[in-house]
């Protein structure tokens, strides 16, 4: 096991600098900023001592190696627009779009898996059916839209809900819902498809020779089996999720990293997108090293390997 | 033998009759799906037609004109007094028009990454499968922030990111076919012949590959439309004063209080087109994930 | 015949059917056999005879899309046909239980073999606590000859080899001294040398309990050593149930012949091997008559075959022939075309 686990967290620091190194070279990809950066009217001399002063006059393996080293002190870079470091800004934002991302994917797992349990264990088919009918058309329509309906209905319609910034708990609930139930009709087919695979299996009909109740053999016999691949796919799924929180975040003006990066955007402050793509590769990572942890703790034949 | 098998279903006791599944019927779906679409195919083919049809034109005098109220803008004006079945036109033309050329950029890669990895198999596969491994990690909404901080926002780059990004599916299911049919005699004997690899898989294993694929790239179409809107949703995509569905969503949604059409009417000529896709392609793809279960046991 | 006369089990005209893309089809067709206390009742046949799906429906573990049509299965008095899921679960794993045939997909993968067994301890035994369900995990693991048990228990299934696996259920199935056990083809899925071995443990386990036991296989080698009798299974019908050491030496029905001469065959002294030509019928495909007739060298050009026998008991036995061969030969006046087990061999091997 403590090799799995240090195999793992080796894979996963290599996926990190990986994407950092792209990054890298990506934001040198369109040359030097400061044409772009400083106003119009600015002089030749201006945009080369801008340019000097983020070091874009040195050879590009010298700007590497600075990179690196600036790596090792936690900096991806000073924003091209702000003079402080990159990371600096999206550090506040963090906990916001977190907040966000998580709430959305537990309440929504939680619920699919609660309601796939319930349908397995009472086989109302009529249940399973409407949920999935009603689920093809939540995922029929792209995020911000059901948001903007969502803000439209509760907030505009119904006066509700608020449907702008944070201003407190309340504010959660519509972004929260718009993402949990993307998420939950996701996760509702999967692990139906996932319960409906071990059904047919023989340590299932064995379970019920040797007497086990119904409800005992899904929940005790089925299910840790079920999420085995559940989890795999939840692991690959997170960019969508990170993808969606963006979006929402845009619809309902949630004060997390979207908003920012999506200045940096239109300003072209590359460093601060790729702040933002470390602390998405670190998320990505580290959550798949949970589901990896997790599914080892369940299937002994992964770890024991 | 094969047994319909309901997923849900336990081992039979007593002797009662197993239950009917509820199915929806077939066909009602597909029927729907047409019915949806049409009124997109209407908008975008019919209104450039129509002698109101002016995307660009803005009237600040008539702006924010609710819909059906005068002839001349059947769905209102937005802001700037520019008309809004002109633009919902305009709009619906340019996103399908870069969906298509999105998907067809995917398929030809797809494609071909996919023939080569499931024909020659070895280490190919394994560098194409690695490479499709990283493609799904990432989300396309980061990506195209990282690049379009770059490169600015555009169209082309979201074409060229998105025709780069979703072709992983086409190869799964070239790769398999290829798989499939490499050992084929059809594809052994050229080869014996003296035909090359290359001009085998042209000739001999596309043609089995492509009718299978042409499908799901049609309905692929409407999938992309929706990532798309998205995307110009952010302000990433088709840049003003090209209009698209997203943006007008976007720039309607400050309105929201005052003239919510501007966002219900391109939200509607979304859902038409998307989930009309969704209900016509519900008839030729398969419901779940899972792949099939085993028949009943003797 | 043993002083308490009732049948352990009783199955009576069993009907079932399943659905395919073409309607309902009959797997068993009007099955008919009855198993007396502590007997060994073996039932032999071909794959897709339908041999499973009965054992499958006297359990009430039928898959989906299949259901019992008709008839009567009595368990010891009770028609389990007539029970909800709860009364029956009480009697499965307990007085009726059942082993089946690969032990590695019937051991849930990602829980420990011990857990899994105290679990069946537990279900018919409520007042027995989680250490003493251990307990006796460990006291069936070494009753079945696994080394060091208390260790082993908390090994995952794939850790075990199959014979262990197969032990281990047997002990699981047997912990409660069942009335019945069931054992659909045990030995099948393990290597040669471990079935024995397999073989024994069950003889051992039945006789400490008196079980009955039914035990569905398709080796006649296993059937001759362990079977008290015989019933043999053709395209869901039973064609013959007989005293083990008669049907050796005489089969009535003409399939009984041909399957012996087949095994019968491999010790023959040309070597040649002989299988009764041609395939069963599918469900679908089974016609109004005797389901043997197209394979069947007497009944193949008879009238009277094109016409459904019943099964006619008398004693123990049965047999569901128009012709059933006596003293393995036709009946009184015919000759024999050629049904002894040397002459088909050499037929086919001149053809």
């Amino acid at each position: 096991m403590p090799i799995y686990i240090a195999r793992k967290i080796g894979q996963a620091l290599v996926t990190v600098f990986a994407v950092l190194t792209i990054g890298f070279f990506l934001g040198r990809l369109s040359g030097k900023p400061g044409a772009l950066i400083l106003p119009e009217g600015a002089t030749q001399q201006e945009i080369d001592a801008f340019n000097a002063a983020l070091g874009f006059d040195k050879p590009l393996w010298q700007q590497y190696v600075d990179f690196l080293a600036g790596l090792f002190t936690g900096t991806v870079g000073d924003s091209y627009r702000q003079k402080v470091p990159a990371l600096d800004l999206l550090v506040d934002r963090i906990p916001a779009t977190f907040q966000l991302a998580i709430a959305s994917f537990a309440i929504g797992l939680g619920a699919a898996m609660l309601v796939a349990l319930l349908i397995f264990v009472t086989r109302w088919n009529w249940l399973r059916l409407a949920l999935l009918w009603l689920g093809s058309l939540r995922q029929a329509i792209p995020d911000f839209l059901f948001g903007v309906l969502l803000a439209f209905v509760f907030s505009v319609l119904l006066g509700w809900l608020p449907s702008l910034g944070n201003q407190g708990p309340q504010s959660l609930v519509l972004p929260v819902a718009c993402l949990a139930t993307a998420q939950f009709a996701l996760y509702l087919r999967l692990i139906g498809s996932a319960l409906g695979e071990q059904q047919g299996m023989d340590y299932v009909r064995a379970s019920y020779a040797k007497g086990q109740s119904h409800r005992s053999v899904v929940v005790a016999q089925m299910t840790p089996n079920a999420l085995v691949p559940v989890l795999t796919i939840a692991g690959l799924n997170l960019g969508g999720l990170l993808g969606g929180t963006v979006i929402v975040e845009a619809v309902f003006a949630w004060p997390g990293m979207g908003q920012v990066l999506l200045q940096a955007v239109n300003g072209r402050d590359f460093p601060v997108v790729l702040a933002g793509l470390a602390v998405v590769a670190v998320f990505f990572v580290l959550v798949n090293l949970i589901v990896d942890l997790i599914t080892a703790s369940i299937d002994p034949r992964v770890r024991l390997a | 033998m094969t047994v319909a098998v309901s997923r849900f279903a336990l081992p039979a006791l007593g002797r009662r009759r197993r239950p009917r599944t509820l199915r929806p019927s077939g066909t009602v779906p597909m029927y729907i799906g047409i019915g949806l679409l049409s009124s997109i195919v209407l908008l975008i083919v019919v209104v450039p037609f129509l002698p109101l049809y002016d995307p660009f034109g803005q009237d600040l005098v008539d702006a924010m004109m609710p819909p059906f109220v005068a002839a001349e803008h059947p769905l209102g004006t937005d802001s700037l007094g520019r008309d809004v079945l002109s633009r919902l036109s305009l709009a619906g033309l340019v996103s399908v028009g870069i969906a298509a050329t999105v998907v067809a950029i995917n398929f030809v890669i797809g494609v071909t990454l996919g023939l080569i990895a499931g024909y020659r198999g070895g280490l190919l596969d394994s560098g194409i499968g690695a490479l499709s491994d990283v493609q799904l990690a990432m989300p396309v909404v980061i990506l195209l922030i990282a690049l379009s901080a770059v490169f600015g926002p555009s169209t082309q780059l979201m074409v060229i990111t998105l025709g780069l990004t979703y072709w992983v599916g086409y190869a799964r299911v070239a790769r398999a076919l290829a798989m499939g049919l490499r050992d084929r005699d059809f594809v052994v004997s050229p080869l014996t012949q003296g035909g090359s690899h290359g001009r085998t898989v042209f000739t001999h294993v596309l043609p089995q590959v492509l009718p299978q694929m042409a499908v799901i790239a049609s309905f692929d179409i409407a999938v992309i439309v929706g990532i798309e809107s998205s995307l110009d949703y952010l302000g990433l995509g088709v840049q003003p004063p090209v209009p698209s569905w997203g943006a007008m969503i976007t720039e309607g949604q400050k309105y929201l209080q005052i003239n919510p059409w501007l966002v219900i009417l391109p939200g509607i000529a979304l859902f038409l087109l998307v989930a009309g896709m969704q209900f016509l392609s519900q008839r030729f793809t398969t419901e779940s994930v899972a792949p099939a279960r085993k028949g009943a046991r003797r | 015949m043993s002083a308490n006369d009732t049948p352990v089990l009783e199955v009576e005209n069993l009907v079932v059917a399943a659905d395919t893309a073409h309607g309902p089809v009959t797997l068993v067709d009007d099955v008919s056999f009855s198993v007396a206390p502590g007997e060994v009742l073996s039932l032999v046949g071909e794959s897709g005879s339908g041999k499973s799906i009965t054992m499958l429906a006297v359990m009430g573990l039928l898959p989906p899309g299949t259901w019992v049509a008709s008839g009567r299965i009595r368990f010891q008095g009770t028609d389990l046909l007539d029970l909800d899921e709860r009364a029956l679960n009480e009697l499965r794993g307990g007085r009726l239980a059942m082993v089946f045939q690969d032990p590695m997909t019937t051991l849930n993968p990602v829980r420990r073999v011990g857990s899994q067994l105290a679990e069946g301890v537990r279900l018919h035994d409520r007042s027995i606590g989680r250490a003493g369900a251990r307990r006796r995990v460990v006291e069936l693991l070494e009753s079945v000859g696994i080394p060091d048990p208390a260790a082993k228990a908390r090994d995952y299934p794939h850790q075990w080899s199959g014979g262990m696996r197969q032990r281990a259920l047997i002990a699981g199935a047997m912990a409660h001294d069942p009335a019945l056990l069931i054992a659909d083809e045990p030995t099948t899925a393990l290597d040669v040398t471990i079935q024995a071995q397999v073989m024994r443990v069950l003889a051992a386990s039945r006789a400490a309990s008196g079980s009955a036991m039914i035990l569905i296989t398709h080796d006649l080698g296993l059937v001759a050593q362990v079977a008290d009798r015989v019933a043999v299974m053709y395209s869901g019908r039973i064609v013959e149930t007989q005293d083990v050491y008669r049907i050796f030496d005489g089969p009535r029905h003409p399939y009984t012949a041909g399957l012996l001469a087949s095994v019968l065959s491999l010790e023959s002294a040309d070597g040649a091997a002989y299988a009764i030509p041609g395939q069963p019928p599918t469900p679908a495909g089974r016609g109004e008559g005797c389901p043997f007739q197209p394979r069947c060298d007497i009944g193949r050009d008879r009238e009277e075959c094109g016409a459904r026998p019943h099964l006619v008991s008398a004693g123990g036995s049965s047999i569901a022939c128009h012709f059933p061969l006596v003293d393995g030969s036709l009946p009184v006046g015919e000759p024999l075309p050629t049904i002894a087990p040397l002459a088909l061999a050499s037929e086919v091997k001149a053809s």
